[in-house]
């Protein structure tokens, strides 16, 4: 087993136009991305969106009716996926129930022909890589959900590949082993310096683990960049709503300036230049300051609804044409304002991101 | 979910497995052609078409007392091997006691014996009581014979069912027995359909057991098609069969378009 | 006992005792197996005794008809299995519903078409002037003897016994993941390897089940080879309903039906010992079909 620096050369991963239909509609809508070698990409989307398709697509399940999907600049999409280097941690880890540990890492090197000596050296690498040594002469069946998982990621890092593909890994471990193994799978992929790609629903995760985020919807990326991109700066409504931005209000611009009803926030990025008149302006509850009533600059509205969310708590707040919005602060000394307060709300324009999609 | 480029099988597999099917359809289609064909022997491809072995099967009265026979022991050994199947599955997967697994075995072990011994061995009884071979006696062999059947389809319908719904409608109001008869029962018609079905298949084609419980007084149709083709050389056992196979269609598709064949093999 | 307590008992009663009159009558059979008929009538005399049986073991023919019986039991088990798997692996990974349910439909109504009408089938197109021969010579090639002899019962008994295997395989190859397969060709298997490798080792539960079940069904077979055996054919089965007819001395004739029993349980209990065992070894691929 080979580690950074001495002969795993991360790949570089191309897809272009893919396009794959089931049926009338399209599961993968002309998508094009480009992971450089030795990135963490993560698909990130919800149920349905493709991302679980277009990942079978790069392992060779699916055939897609049009587009490339090239290694360091080589074609593979016409190859069937036993020709292909790349290795996949399926969802339900699809361990073989009948082998042992040693026998299911071992499998992809029977394969390719490794001979014995080499192969026995290879799994006790990867199986010490995965911290798993002491389970190798265990069947499946006899093993934890986190020691399973081990042993499908043991399993796919020993062949080597090319890319390593993931399919939503963490989704069936419970969340302290999710987050724990989160942090280890990060450790290996990067000490591997394999490219890597990992589909996911959960934007925490994708936050996470990323070099790069590419957010699917509908079978399309709707916003591919770093982690702090796509959080700060959605570009999209789909992309802000998923990503856990809790106010999306429709706002007309003028004079550079946003207006969402009352609310108006002046020197937001990209107001004064917008061609239309129309946008969305997306903010989120922690981005909103709550003020006395009719402070200078506040816009007014009153509490409907307040919850405790441990360290913050969460307001729903009624702005004077009804709209409501969701804001955060921190939990002070003081009680929570009550249903029924007036206050003035301003939010900092910095923290506005105006979405026209 | 797997939407795949091609399937996991080679085409030379596929044409395999096509070829097996044929092989499984042939005698099926093969006398369906054979009973409408004009000539006792066949002649492919058949000089002309005609009922008239359909006709000569009805003339017979042999054929036709059999026929009544199968249908009077079928339609009787049904329900009362669903009566007797029915608790018992309810018994086996609802409730735990000791000695369960054995009462499973035990139950299921007619399905084990050869034809010929259960013949035999009902044989030896109506010897022994002083009783007469007849409809009776092939009742109660086939009842003791076929519940099995019905038994297993029931069961396995019942372990897919959720208890806690009866809990639910008890806690409503409704008492032990109406909580089953609007809530269990309802949800038990593919294991009632597959069990009754294969019930009745057995009832009416069992031939091994039959064969030692009749007389020249009381026959069944399997035992007299035999006989009859022992001695004749003509198509009309061919048109009993068509007939049979057309009743089955119309079971098959009943089933289908009540519960779903799929559904139903998951109970096999 | 409390009322909780008796309960599944009180509703096992129809079937324990439709169970009791079974045993009754197998009780009735095997105390006549002990008895001996009085030459030339209906009654029984004497002490219980074990000749029956004894005459039972020494009679060539009964050996012979044992013998067939396993042998045939084996070969039609065998050629089953062979053209049930592939069929059975087809429908499991078949990507179209048409066509699953298309073979579905078709097997369930063979099923449902019974014995007699599928021996009969079988007696017309095997025979001299039957379809087989008719389209052999045809094409100017010499007419095959295919029934009347072993060869005909052994087609007419896999043809019965196809649905019933299939079906029961089927049952237990759809528990198998097709995650599995994938992974396997992830790993760099061909769709064979991952076949030979994954598939194949994980179906054979499944395989012995269905198997059983069908040795279970041939060594039981009666109607077959008394219509398709031509009189040549001679399965314990039709050993014991020839001797009945001609002989009728009952108690001879239990004795047999009983040693045929007796075989025909260890067989299934050898079996089902086997299936257990490799159950285990796959243990948690599949519940227990």
């Amino acid at each position: 087993m080979t580690a950074a620096g001495s002969g795993t050369r991360g790949r570089r991963l191309d897809i272009e136009g893919l396009v794959k239909h089931f049926g009338a509609t399209p599961a993968i809508d002309s998508v094009t991305l480009s992971v450089p070698p030795g990135a963490l990409v993560t698909l990130l989307g919800p149920s349905g969106c493709g991302k679980t398709t277009l990942m079978r697509t790069i392992a060779g399940f699916v055939v897609p009716e049009a587009g490339d999907v090239r290694v360091d600049g080589r074609s593979i999409v016409r190859l069937p996926p036993e020709r292909r280097s790349t290795a996949m941690l399926f969802q339900s880890y699809g361990l073989f129930p009948h082998m042992d540990v040693t026998g299911n890492v071992g499998f992809g090197l029977r394969m390719r022909g490794v001979p014995q000596a080499e192969r026995e050296r290879r799994i006790g690498d990867a199986l010490r890589m995965t911290r798993i040594a002491e389970l190798a002469a265990r069947f499946p069946a006899q093993l934890s959900g986190g020691q399973q998982q081990r042993v499908a990621l043991a399993r796919a890092i020993v062949t080597e590949p090319d890319i390593l593909l993931l399919d939503e890994p963490f989704g069936a471990l419970d969340q302290a082993l999710r987050e724990h193994m989160q942090v280890e799978l990060r450790k290996l992929q990067q000490s591997l310096a394999t490219t890597a790609l990992v589909v996911t629903h959960d934007q925490h995760e994708a936050l996470m683990l990323s070099d790069l985020i590419a957010v699917m919807n509908a079978g399309r990326i709707e916003q591919f960049g770093a982690p702090s991109e796509v959080y700060d700066r959605p570009a999209t409504r789909f992309v802000a709503g998923f990503m856990g931005v809790e106010n999306l209000l429709a706002a007309t611009l003028e004079d550079g300036r946003a207006c969402a009803g009352p609310l108006i926030v002046a020197g937001v990025d990209g107001a004064a230049r917008s061609a239309s008149a129309s946008a969305t302006l997306a903010f989120r509850a922690d981005a909103v300051r709550i003020e006395a009533a009719g402070s200078a600059g506040s816009a007014p509205a009153h509490v409907v609804f307040s919850s405790h969310r441990g360290s913050t708590v969460l307001y729903e707040l009624a702005l004077a044409d009804d709209r409501t919005i969701l804001a955060s602060e921190p939990r002070s000394g003081g009680d929570v304002r009550s249903p029924g307060t007036a206050v003035g709300v301003r939010v900092d324009a910095n923290a506005c991101t105006l979405l026209t999609a | 979910m797997s939407i795949r480029a091609a399937p996991p099988y080679s085409a030379a597999v596929a044409l395999c497995a096509w070829l097996v099917m044929l092989f499984v359809l042939l005698p099926v289609a093969f006398i369906a052609l054979y009973a409408f064909n004009d000539t006792a022997y066949l002649a492919l491809p058949p000089r002309g078409l005609t009922l008239h072995w359909f006709a000569n099967f009805f003339a017979n009265t042999r054929f036709r007392d059999a026929l009544l026979s199968s249908l009077v022991i079928a339609f009787a050994v049904t329900p009362a091997a669903l009566l007797v199947a029915l608790p018992a599955a309810i018994a086996l997967v609802r409730y735990r006691f000791p000695g369960r697994e054995l009462v499973n075995v035990a139950l299921m072990s007619p399905l084990v014996v050869p034809g010929v011994v259960v013949g035999i061995s009902f044989l030896s009884l109506a010897a022994a009581l002083g009783l007469g071979l007849g409809t009776s006696t092939l009742i109660v062999a086939m009842t003791c014979l076929a519940f099995p059947f019905a038994l297993r389809a029931l069961v396995a319908n019942l372990h897919g069912l959720d208890p806690a719904l009866e809990d639910a409608a008890r806690n409503l109001g409704a008492t032990r027995l109406r909580a089953f008869a609007l809530v269990t029962l309802p949800q038990l018609k593919p294991g009632v359909l597959a069990g009754g079905i294969f019930v009745f298949v057995e009832a009416i084609d069992n031939f091994s057991t039959a064969v030692f419980l009749t007389n020249s007084r009381t026959t069944t149709l399997p035992v007299e098609a035999f006989s009859y083709i022992r001695d004749f050389d003509d198509p009309t056992v061919a048109a009993m069969a068509v007939l049979l196979m057309a009743f089955s269609a119309v079971l098959v598709l009943a089933i289908d378009r009540l519960v779903g064949l799929d559904r139903l093999l998951d109970l096999h | 006992m409390n009322a909780d307590e008796r309960r599944p008992w009180l509703l096992l009663l129809p079937a324990l005792l439709t169970l009791l009159v079974f045993a009754v009558a197998f009780a009735m059979f095997v105390s006549v197996s002990l008895r001996t008929q009085v030459a030339g009538s209906a009654v029984f005399a004497g002490a219980a005794t074990f000749g029956n049986y004894r005459a039972a073991l020494a009679s060539p023919a009964v050996q012979d008809a044992a013998w067939n019986t396993v042998r045939l039991a084996g070969e039609m088990t065998l050629l089953t299995a062979l053209l049930g798997y592939p069929l059975a692996y087809v429908v499991a990974r078949s990507p179209s519903p048409l066509f699953r349910r298309g073979v579905l439909f078709g097997l369930v109504l063979t099923l449902l078409s019974g014995g007699v009408t599928r021996a009969y089938a079988w007696l017309v197109l095997l025979g001299n002037r039957g379809l087989v021969n008719q389209a052999l010579a045809a094409i100017g090639l010499p007419t095959v003897r295919l029934v009347h002899n072993e060869t005909g019962v052994v087609i007419g008994v896999v043809h019965f016994l196809l649905p019933f295997f299939v079906l029961t395989l089927l049952a237990a190859l759809r528990g198998i993941p097709v995650a599995l397969e994938d992974a396997a060709r992830n790993l760099g298997a061909s769709r064979w390897r991952a076949f030979v490798h994954v598939f194949l080792p994980l179906s054979i539960p499944g395989l012995i089940a269905a198997a059983s079940l069908s040795f279970a069904g041939a060594l039981s077979a009666f109607l077959f080879p008394e219509l398709l055996g031509g009189g040549r054919v001679r399965m314990a089965a039709n050993l014991i309903y020839e001797r009945i007819v001609t002989d009728y001395n009952l108690p001879r004739v239990a004795a047999m039906a009983a040693l045929f029993l007796v075989l025909a349980l260890a067989a299934l209990a050898m079996l089902a010992i086997l299936q257990r065992a490799l159950a285990r070894r796959f243990a948690p691929a599949a519940e227990a079909a």
